[in-house]
């Protein structure tokens, strides 16, 4: 069977990039090694740049946000499991709202936080689930009537995004994304440029739902009202108590 | 106003802030890319005469060249300095946006953002005043306009919404070159997708830098054929203009089981990359002498040494030449190694070196790859059912292209060998390797016919069944026929391998 050639980049590490993982073979400096990255002795006076200024600005805000979500972890897991039940979900959500009304940040640090989530190696995040949760209260707290987030590129995808999304707030993700997505929509407007896995707008009751790409299984489960529209292709609907289900122009869950 | 001149003047000076780079003396070029403020041809920085002209209007002239010259040189020491280095970033945003020709625009913006960020910050670049007259596009603006803000100088362009998020990425640091181009690309490419679809998209803001030198390019490819065949066919399909400028492509033509350009290039690469240690041979005397240089002659000394042609005619001494005579030194006759035949079997029951990596193919390779380095030749008979015409006969040949073309080729269908082809080839005790599943229908004519044989034989089969088992029954009895068989065909390269070790050092 013909393999998909896209997996065999996968197998490049950004790591392979860091010139300080090259060795020395036989005396000569490897393939792998910039020679000129050896000019560190390099005594002349650097030019101070407002780039420094700002990369130091993000690397502070990034740690403070880690910061914020490692806290949210102690609180809600310790050393246990975290499962996605009602409960634990809005426990979860009570504690990441109160944790985001404690620290300074800006909708433009939160798109930046997700990059560095996803990326990281820190064990902060070797629990994901609270993330989308953590993600959405920052959305539900924003004042910016339009948000968007691009998480194309990574191979995890972020579930419970859109939790609670209220009203008057549009939020774009692009990027595919995994369960529970838009639950308990409480009016927003959420617009997924991807795929979602599934129980997309479980138990939302208001608001609506745009899927470009492909839909799982329990789609629209418990829902109260609003509406989701689906472009690609779905998995199956789940038990619906009101609003509308699309399949792209055709109306498959409600009344017209 | 001389442009080589200005060139003159400033190069060191440049040189010395970049610590001296091993780097030619830069070029002025009339030609060649409007769009382009420089280029770089086998390491030589060519500048564009007309931006030249341009940026003369609006600036010093030598801090335009400096600039133009920071940049240039920034591509051969900062990023991507190698061909495996520009590899490994296309590779890294390959699988993100899938479309070649938009990955290597936004990693040719991403580097000369690297370059010149390096450049104002580390070797005082005038950068920033050839930015200031940039001529205007999307990409461009929006890039000036993170430069204005990275750099803290007034670009003379509107700040941009997208900047926020460009500028929070660590440039300068490539231990997250990686990560900092997935993110770069996801603001930028779709400013670059909308340029080409204009028909504007030129990639970088300083033109196309085609810096490498085909040592460089090879090298690159080897190790870039470790990610996969599939990795590397999508890089080759890619990369195809700057291969073909660089005449790297193998361009063998076209016809009935001829491989792509791409599978060639990949199983050429990959057995280079299995490479046995080349012994050279060492100078030996040859027992002659031969004239080798003038000393004067004295009395005492051989009149028959005098040059006649060197001595006006006279014999005198301290005027006339002689010749002194040293013994001759030659790489002697060879060291015994031996021409080399594969014999490599295309029928449908081996792998389609096109369609999925052959190990058979890479072994074969790697054998022919091992005598072509020893300076011996290669033939190759690669068969399917051959009585029919299905078959690729290459006579002796050091070319390492044709080789590894007739190695490539695959015919499916039966498997029939005609042993008269082979005979002519057979001359002269040459090493043989077969490369086969066994399932031959005129395997017992062929296994008499290489018994007869003196030739050393190494016979390797993929897979186990009655007829190799046969094979090497009959096989135990001669000593010159050796046998291997292979569980996993991901082991053949290093059985023949192995093997042709063994018989460099058994000489």
């Amino acid at each position: 069977m013909q393999k998909n050639p896209f997996r065999e980049f996968d197998q490049i590490a950004p790591s392979d990039l860091n010139p300080e993982s090259a060795v020395r073979v036989n005396g000569l400096l490897s393939p792998k090694r910039n020679p000129f990255t050896e000019f560190v002795e390099d005594t002349r006076k650097k030019r101070t740049l407002p780039m420094d200024e700002i990369l130091a600005s993000h690397t502070a805000t990034m740690d403070r946000l880690t910061t914020a979500y490692r806290a949210l972890i102690d609180e809600c897991i310790g050393e246990g499991l975290w499962q996605a039940d009602r409960k634990t979900i809005e426990s979860t959500y009570a504690v990441a709202s109160q944790v985001v009304g404690q620290i300074d940040w800006e909708m433009t640090d939160i798109e930046a936080f997700c990059a560095h989530a996803l990326q990281s190696n820190d064990a902060a995040f070797f629990v994901m689930e609270p993330l989308g949760l953590f993600l959405s209260a920052f959305c539900n707290a924003s004042s910016q009537p339009d948000i968007h987030l691009d998480l194309t590129g990574h191979d995890l995808r972020l579930s419970l995004m859109g939790y609670r999304l209220r009203k008057d707030i549009t939020l774009t993700i692009a990027g595919d994304l995994g369960d529970l997505t838009g639950i308990s929509l409480l009016g927003g407007y959420l617009k997924v440029e991807g795929n979602v896995r599934h129980y997309l707008g479980a138990g939302m009751v208001g608001g609506r739902i745009e899927v470009s790409g492909d839909a799982g299984k329990y789609i629209g489960e418990q829902m109260h009202a609003g509406e989701i529209h689906i472009n690609g292709r779905l998995g199956g609907v789940g038990n619906a108590e009101g609003g509308a289900i699309y399949h792209r122009d055709q109306m498959i869950r409600g009344k017209k | 106003m001389n442009f080589n001149d200005i060139i003159q003047r400033v190069w060191p000076s440049v040189r010395k802030r970049h610590l001296f780079p091993e780097l030619p003396t830069p070029e002025v070029i009339e030609t060649g890319d409007e769009t382009a403020s420089i280029q770089m041809t086998d390491k030589v920085i060519q500048l564009n005469a007309n931006r030249l002209t341009a940026l003369a209007q609006v600036m010093d002239i030598e801090d335009a060249t400096t600039a133009l010259l920071d940049h240039g040189v920034g591509h051969h020491t900062v990023c991507p300095w190698d061909f495996e280095t520009h590899l490994k970033l296309y590779a890294a945003l390959k699988p993100v946006l899938l479309d070649g020709a938009l990955v290597k625009q936004v990693v040719e913006y991403f580097s000369d953002i690297v370059v010149d960020t390096h450049a104002v910050r580390e070797r005082e670049s005038k950068l920033p005043e050839v930015y200031r007259h940039a001529e205007s596009s999307e990409v461009t603006d929006v890039i000036r306009a993170l430069y204005q803000r990275l750099w803290g100088e007034n670009l003379g362009v509107e700040d941009r919404g997208e900047v926020d998020r460009l500028a929070r990425i660590p440039y300068l640091d490539a231990s997250q070159w990686g990560d900092s181009l997935r993110s770069f690309a996801q603001v930028i490419a779709p400013l670059i997708e909308k340029e080409m679809g204009d028909g504007n998209g030129q990639g970088g803001m300083m033109g196309d830098v085609q810096q490498y030198s085909a040592g460089e390019l090879a090298e690159g490819m080897a190790q870039f054929a470790e990610q996969g065949f599939y990795a590397f066919r999508e890089m080759v399909r890619d990369f195809a203009d700057e291969l073909q400028d660089a005449n790297m492509m193998p361009d063998m033509g076209r016809g009935k089981g001829t491989p792509s350009d791409a599978d060639l290039l990949f199983y050429m690469a990959r057995a280079s990359a299995f490479r046995l240690p080349v012994q050279t041979m060492p100078l030996e005397k040859v027992g002659g002498l031969h004239p080798h240089s003038h000393s004067p002659w004295e009395i005492g000394k051989p009149v028959q040494h005098i040059d006649v042609w060197t001595s006006f005619g006279r014999v005198m001494p301290g005027i006339s030449q002689m010749w002194n005579w040293r013994d001759g030194e030659t790489h002697g006759d060879g060291d015994g190694i031996p021409d080399c035949v594969v014999i490599v079997d295309s029928s449908g029951s081996m792998v389609d070196p096109g369609r999925e990596i052959s190990h058979a193919v890479l072994g074969a390779g790697c054998a022919a790859d091992a005598y072509l380095r020893r300076g011996k030749r290669v033939a190759v008979y690669n068969f399917s059912d051959a009585q029919a015409g299905g078959k690729e006969v290459l006579d002796f040949s050091r070319d390492r292209k044709r080789v590894f073309f007739a190695l490539c080729r695959y015919f499916g269908g039966g498997t029939a060998l005609h042993l008269p082809d082979l005979e002519p080839l057979l001359k002269n005790h040459v090493d043989i390797f077969l490369i086969t599943d066994m399932q031959i229908t005129n395997l017992d004519s062929l296994m008499q016919f290489l018994i007869q044989k003196e030739n050393r034989v190494t016979a390797v089969h993929v897979a186990q069944n009655r007829d190799a088992q046969r094979f090497r029954q009959r096989a135990a009895a001669a000593d010159h026929i050796c046998v291997y068989a292979v569980e996993r065909t991901e082991d053949i390269p290093d059985i023949v391998l192995s093997e042709v070790k063994t018989r460099f050092q058994a000489i």
